[in-house]
């Protein structure tokens, strides 16, 4: 992900490309970017459907206020942050019905006993895993996701999140924390 | 405490020291702290086992045509918006401020439901007007009156004075008019010497007796003398000197 931020030096001749009615510059946005944004919103809400359906929001998004987009800011930074906030808002909209997924998942969880590692599949430890990434606040999920995956610097997560570094370093830290709490009630490693 | 505070700070980075996103300096504080301490030790396994766990976490990667087809998607999806001219988007930002505009309205409307109109209020303003006025005019009423009271006052004050001076004046003919001047000789005659007689002959003091006593009225005829018969012609006997003599008898006993 650091290296996609390095590779930004066209990203400035691609918006006033657009700016300047090419929608080729665009396009090229969306190429360049699409899986990024898209792996973001996988990771925040979990499902591919939901993540597909705001991947296109936020391009949709990004066409609009790409006009006004300010030429000394950071396109990706821009990108991230617009994906960020779609997620977290589609995270607080679902909220409810999430508990009551993840509650009966639990239950259904908790019926068996602690599985060794070596014994589950991936499914398993994927489903796992998003419960854990579910127990977590929109923010904490969005910090470890950044931190984690696209191994962002403390710096740039809090400026895509408006938050000071002290901040985000203490929510990426109770993020991994409470996963592996989640986590180690469920496996033995 | 130091130490504590140490162990929380190196505890915070050991999720960067398994993840490899620690510089030198920072990696070695790591090491050292789970070299000499047992409990950042159990902490570092224990967050070792969390990131190896998630490490082995794959998500279910998109099909292959997904990438190719977004791009394509996202247009029809931009050129119907564009087409009908409406987006979610356009009624959310709308609805943001249709509703403050909305409960504004609604406000303006209870409030002029429960508040009097206008036309009330104005009654109320005309009443407190006429209220006013009405006091303003007594005010201004007093006033006069206590003016024209005041001219009636100095007037009347005037006319006192003036009645004052016309009667001192009157008086001061009268006394003049009628009262006897003694010659020289009688006078000396009749006038004693000693003191108490000279300050009863005091002229300020004769007027003011003058003033008070009717002198005429002594010795006048008739019922303006007010005595009966017998004592009128009693004093008509009398001559000149008799009657000064009585006259100063009488002014003697304070008569």
């Amino acid at each position: 992900m650091t290296g996609n931020i390095a590779n930004k030096n066209n990203d400035l001749e691609l918006v006033r490309r657009f700016k300047s009615g090419d929608i080729t510059g665009f396009n090229e946005i969306v190429r360049k970017y699409q899986q990024q944004v898209y792996w973001v919103i996988r990771k925040m809400v979990q499902d591919h459907d939901e993540a597909d359906d705001i991947t296109q929001e936020v391009f949709i998004k990004v066409h609009t206020a790409l006009k006004d987009f300010r030429e000394e800011s950071n396109l990706f930074t821009w990108l991230y942050r617009i994906a960020t906030n779609y997620s977290i808002n589609h995270i607080r909209k679902v909220k409810v019905k999430n508990t009551v997924s993840v509650e009966i998942v639990v239950e259904q969880i908790e019926s068996h006993e602690k599985l060794a590692d070596e014994e589950i599949d991936d499914r398993t430890k994927r489903r796992i895993l998003e419960e854990a990434i579910e127990t977590l606040p929109a923010q904490q999920r969005a910090v470890f996701n950044m931190r984690y995956y696209d191994q962002l610097q403390y710096d740039e997560i809090a400026d895509i999140l408006g938050k000071s570094t002290g901040g985000i370093k203490a929510n990426y830290f109770h993020a991994v924390k409470k996963i592996g709490e989640y986590v180690k009630g469920k496996i033995e490693y | 405490m130091n130490n504590k505070l140490n162990t929380e700070e190196i505890k915070f980075m050991i999720p960067d020291y398994i993840s490899g996103m620690l510089n030198n300096t920072e990696k070695a504080k790591v090491e050292e702290a789970i070299r000499d301490s047992k409990e950042v030790k159990e902490f570092y396994n224990e967050m070792k086992g969390t990131f190896d766990f998630v490490s082995t976490v794959k998500f279910e990667e998109p099909a292959s045509q997904y990438w190719n087809s977004l791009l394509p998607r996202i247009h029809d999806k931009i050129d119907s918006c564009e087409q009908k001219g409406f987006s979610w988007d356009k009624i959310a930002s709308m609805w943001k401020v249709l509703v403050p505009i909305a409960a504004i309205i609604l406000i303006a409307l209870v409030y002029y439901m429960v508040k009097p109109s206008n036309t009330q209020l104005t009654e109320e303003k005309k009443i407190e007007q006429i209220k006013k006025d009405t006091s303003k005019d007594e005010n201004n009423g007093n006033k006069e009156n206590i003016k024209q009271e005041k001219v009636t006052e100095d007037k009347k004050t005037d006319d006192i004075v003036k009645e004052q001076n016309d009667n001192n004046t009157t008086k001061k003919n009268m006394i003049r008019k009628y009262s006897v001047k003694p010659d020289n000789a009688t006078a000396k005659n009749i006038i004693p010497d000693n003191e108490q007689v000279k300050e009863i002959r005091d002229p300020v003091k004769d007027e003011q007796l003058a003033s008070e006593i009717d002198e005429t009225a002594i010795f006048a005829d008739g019922e303006g003398a007010g005595f009966d018969e017998e004592t009128e012609n009693d004093l008509k006997k009398l001559n000149d000197i008799e009657k000064e003599t009585l006259l100063q008898e009488l002014e003697n006993t304070n008569l």
